[in-house]
Formats: C-alpha cells, sequence, structure tokens
C-alpha cells in the first residue's frame, strides 16, 4: 500500500527537479550566493553541474511529453531488445546430442578448456542471430535516432558531447585516451598472437572463439577464513587503515559469501550511505577467483566508506572512476598471489589479467568506434542488418589488427551487448580504459615510492 | 557467511520500514508546494538553496535506504515474490531519484 502511494507520487518528483535548476539558471550572481553559506559551499559542483545541465532543459511541456513520448520510444525498443535476447534460444549439437540452450549457457562455452566446445558454440551462437537480427536492427535504429533527436533538441553537438557532459569528462581528455590506446594496441595484439600460437593456430591469428579460451590453471584453495586472512594481510601492504576496513566487513557481516538456493549468481557490492556501512554480495567456491572478486568488491566498500562523511547528494560519483578503487583492490591481491603461485598457476594469473585488459582496452574501444559510425550514419538513414554487421566486423578490425583472425570475427556483438540500447547511457563503459590507465599509474608510483602510502590512501578515491 | 540487513530494517512490515515509507511521501508533497511558491521569485536566493538541498538530501537518502533494503533482501530470497514485485517498483522509483539534481 505504502509503496504503491510512492511509486505514483514519485513521478511528481521531476516537477522540484526541474523547477530548481532552471530557476539556479535565472540566478544572475550565483558565485556570490554561494560564497555566503557553508551548505551551498559544500555543494557547490552539485550546483554547478545543475546549471549546465538546465542550460540544456526545454520546456516544461515539452520535457513532459519527451518523458511521455520516451515511454513508447527508447524504453519501448529497450523492452523488446530484452525480450528478444532474454528469450533467446540457441540450438547447438554437442557429441552427437542437439540441444535448444539458452544464450547465455552458449556464451559462456567461450570460457571451455575444450576447444571443440568454444568453435561449436561460436558457430551455434552466431547462426542463432538470424532469428532476430532483423528486430534487433530495428531497435537499435530506433534508440539511437531518438538520442540524435533529443541531442540536437537540447543543444549539444552531437551524442558524444552529451555523454561526455553527463561523465564529467572533456574531449581532451577522451582524445587523450584514444591516442595514448591506439599506441599501445600493438602490444595487445603481440599478446594475443602468442596466445594463438599457444591454441596451436598456425596463422598466428586468434579466432574469436578462442579470445576467452584459459590457459594454464590455478589449483589454489581457500576456505573462507583463509580468504579474509589473505585479503587483509595482503591489504595492509598498501595500508592499514584498508586492512582494518575489510577485517571489519567480515567480522560485521557484511559478506553473504555463501552460494544457496534462490540466491543470485554473481557479485556486488552496496554501499548504505544512510547508515554509513556496506553489503556484498558473493557465491564463494574456495577458487582463487572468488578471492579476487571479494577483494574487488571490498573495493567498492571502501570508495564508499571514503565517502561516508559526505552528504547523500555529494557522495554520487559517475561511471569514469565507479571502477577504480575496485579494481585497485582486486590488483592488489593478484599481485599477492603471483608470489605464491607456482609457474603453471602463475601463467594462469597472468594471462586472466592480459585478457581482462583486452576487454577494457581493445574491445571496449572497438565498441567505441561502432557506436560512433553507427550515430555518424544514422543521422543520414536507418541502418540494414549488414550495415550493422560490416561495421562491427570494421570496429573489430580496427581494434585487434591482424592478432584477429578475418576468417572468425564477431559481426553480431551489437546484438548480445544490452549496453547499445540504453538511450540515456551512449558509448556506454567508454572511460574504462582510462581507468585502468590510471590504476596502473598509481600502482606504479606506489611500488616505486612515489606516494605516500598511509597519507594518500583516502585521497584516492575521494 | 551470511550478511545481516538489521542495521537497515528488521523487516518489510517493522514499523521503520513503514514510517520511512510514510516520511517519503510526506516530504515529496511538501516539497512539490515548496518549490511552487519558492520558486516563483528570486528573492532570498541563500535561504532557499539551503532549504531545498537539505530536503533533497533527507528524500534521496531514505529512497535509497529503502531501495537498498528491498534488492538486498530479494538478491538472496528470489523465490519471494512479494520482495521481486517490491523491486521492481523501487528500481522505478529509485532511477528516478538519482536523476535529481
Amino acid at each position: 500500500m505504502y509503496l504503491e502511494k510512492i511509486e505514483k507520487t514519485v513521478s511528481e518528483t521531476t516537477e522540484f527537479d526541474v523547477a530548481f535548476k532552471k530557476w539556479l539558471l535565472k540566478l544572475d550572481k550565483i558565485e556570490e550566493v554561494i560564497n555566503t553559506s557553508d551548505v551551498i559551499k559544500q555543494h557547490k559542483f552539485i550546483i554547478k553541474e545543475s546549471i549546465k545541465s538546465a542550460k540544456h532543459m526545454l520546456s516544461d511541456e515539452q520535457e513532459i511529453v519527451i518523458s511521455k513520448m520516451k515511454n513508447t520510444g527508447s524504453s519501448a525498443w529497450s523492452k523488446l531488445q530484452e525480450f528478444l535476447t532474454s528469450t533467446h534460444t540457441v540450438e547447438i549439437s554437442l557429441e552427437g546430442e542437439v540441444k535448444k540452450l539458452p544464450l547465455p549457457v552458449v556464451r559462456n562455452m567461450a570460457y571451455s578448456e575444450e576447444q571443440y566446445v568454444r568453435k561449436t558454440a561460436y558457430f551455434a551462437e552466431l547462426k542463432s542471430y538470424e532469428k532476430i537480427e532483423n528486430s534487433s536492427a530495428a531497435a537499435l535504429n530506433g534508440i539511437k535516432g531518438e538520442v540524435i533527436t533529443l541531442s540536437k533538441l537540447r543543444g549539444y553537438s552531437s551524442p558524444l558531447d552529451m555523454t561526455l557532459q553527463n561523465s564529467r569528462m572533456d574531449r581532451e581528455t577522451l582524445e587523450a585516451m584514444l591516442e595514448a590506446i591506439k599506441e599501445y594496441l600493438p602490444y595487445f595484439r603481440d599478446y594475443l598472437k602468442k596466445k594463438a600460437e599457444l591454441l596451436g593456430h598456425k596463422s598466428l591469428k586468434l579466432p574469436f572463439y578462442d579470445l576467452f579460451a584459459p590457459i594454464g590453471k590455478v589449483d589454489m584453495k581457500f576456505t573462507y577464513d583463509e580468504a579474509r586472512k589473505f585479503i587483509v594481510e595482503n591489504f595492509k601492504t598498501f595500508s592499514d587503515e584498508l586492512a582494518s576496513f575489510a577485517d571489519r566487513a567480515f567480522e560485521e557481516n557484511w559478506i553473504d559469501a555463501e552460494p544457496r538456493e534462490g540466491k543470485r549468481g554473481g557479485a556486488f557490492c552496496y554501499n548504505l550511505h544512510p547508515i554509513r556501512e556496506s553489503r556484498i554480495l558473493a557465491n564463494f567456491d574456495g577458487s582463487f577467483s572468488n578471492v579476487t572478486t571479494i577483494a574487488h568488491e571490498l573495493g567498492h566498500a571502501y570508495h564508499g566508506n571514503c565517502l561516508m562523511d559526505e552528504t547523500f547528494l555529494n557522495s554520487n560519483y559517475p561511471m569514469p572512476i565507479a571502477e577504480t578503487a575496485s579494481i585497485f583492490c582486486e590488483t592488489l591481491i593478484v599481485d599477492a598471489a603471483l608470489k605464491i603461485a607456482n609457474r603453471e598457476e602463475k601463467i594462469a594469473i597472468l594471462e586472466n589479467s592480459l585478457q581482462s585488459s583486452t576487454q577494457t582496452i581493445v574491445d571496449i574501444y572497438s565498441r567505441f568506434l561502432f557506436e560512433d559510425e553507427v550515430f555518424r550514419r544514422r543521422e543520414d538513414h536507418s541502418l540494414s542488418v549488414d550495415e550493422f554487421k560490416e561495421i562491427m566486423l570494421d570496429a573489430q578490425r580496427k581494434a585487434y589488427g591482424d592478432a584477429l583472425d578475418e576468417k572468425y570475427m564477431h559481426p553480431y556483438m551489437w546484438v548480445n551487448k544490452p549496453h547499445y540500447y540504453y538511450a540515456d547511457a551512449n558509448y556506454y563503459n567508454f572511460p574504462t580504459p582510462l581507468v585502468n590507465y590510471l590504476l596502473r599509474d598509481l600502482l606504479r608510483n606506489i611500488k616505486r615510492g612515489k606516494l605516500s602510502l598511509q597519507r594518500n590512501t583516502r585521497n584516492c578515491f575521494h | 557467511m551470511r550478511w545481516s540487513l538489521e542495521n537497515l530494517y528488521t523487516s518489510f512490515d517493522s514499523r521503520e520500514f513503514l514510517e520511512d515509507n510514510n516520511k517519503v511521501l510526506a516530504l515529496i508533497d511538501e516539497l512539490k508546494e515548496w518549490s511552487r511558491e519558492n520558486f516563483k521569485s528570486l528573492e532570498n536566493a541563500k535561504e532557499k538553496i539551503e532549504f531545498f538541498l537539505g530536503k533533497i538530501n533527507e528524500l534521496s537518502s531514505l529512497i535509497y535506504k529503502i531501495a537498498a533494503y528491498s534488492e538486498l533482501s530479494l538478491s538472496v530470497d528470489a523465490k519471494t515474490q512479494r520482495h521481486l514485485c517490491i523491486l521492481k517498483r523501487l528500481k522505478k522509483l529509485f532511477q528516478k531519484q538519482q536523476n535529481l539534481m
């Protein structure tokens, strides 16, 4: 009953949100007002950001019409795509048995230890998309078309310009990041070629279906208590504060680690600013990979903890920095494990790390190129399935270069990644390479003693 | 190896949970009325911004707390349809709230 009332009433909050921002825009001497009050000074950043966003707001009536039309426009297209992919099944023949399996199950076969499984799954997946490609293309055309229309109406020079402003990132920063990626692509390609060689591909070109193939094996096993000890002790090598924070999370039952029926899979961290705590969900099975997952989530929790003394509004942070503390903490644990691992385990851990960096640098670069080209062409016309496929292949060629086997690429990545279908989050995850770079740089400086650990721990994530 | 959510709420039927839901409704009504009246003129800007920021911080924090409890409860008990229903609504509600400011 209460929730129904809130649900109905909350849709009306847009009224005072928009009213406030537009009213701020009318104030002549906002700097003077800000400087007369400690409370306002404390919120200076978001006040200025609100004024900036108000400049792109349309009239009240137009905003209401847009918000209603989006329900039957981009939101409806997103729901259609979600329905198509979540109910999509793939017909696959493995060891003489033909099965119809859900898409995520078949995509997960990319991590199989057997090449035959990885390759069969890849072909079955590609074939299956023919059933939904036209509907997905219609959805993507509808969504990207709406984004272009709205970004123009709101006075942005392009959807990218709008995305950068929403992500609090300057165009110069983006351009520097893209230049740095291009400069380092050859190193990633060397790694992929080596992987191709290890997997027996004589051409030294990796087929898409082997990108996630496991190399080496990690036999390390941990009890939950051992995982706690390993994490806390190794966090201590960075800072006592981080270590005692992690220990507190274990001690005060902030972590739900036990896999059980009815519990969702994967892992996440929920920072609870209103009670100055966090909660972490994980499904701990004793593997080393699970230990790094808990360390990663504890990083998110620590990030939240660094912001507990801020007001609720000031504790919100944008996409470019969301993964900083988590990847940082995960890296501390990976580095520690490398010191005690045997040769086979070291190879597996390092390869896993390279695999993940390839995704966050090379693949995200290909996604950026794809989306940019889609926006460019969508200005002119609705794209056909073949055009989407051609743009995706071209983006993969530019990102992976000669390290990816031309015969086995993935022309349908725009169908299975839900991010392309979020009308309010374009170029999804594009700042991740920057985060990766900043973290590596931070760790390098810490190791070289250029940064004092104790003094800078909190500042790093503040 | 299981978490405790008691520092948020003891249950969906607890007095605190119901009270916070009511507070959200009351705050939204108050802010709607207040903004219609006060954003007409540019006078007393300092006082108005201070008041609005204070109320929005309070409202966002309450909605976040309710949404967090619902989502965390559901994530370890997916079979509870009641939770699922609450979550779906709150997710929508919270997304709206996050866009404030």
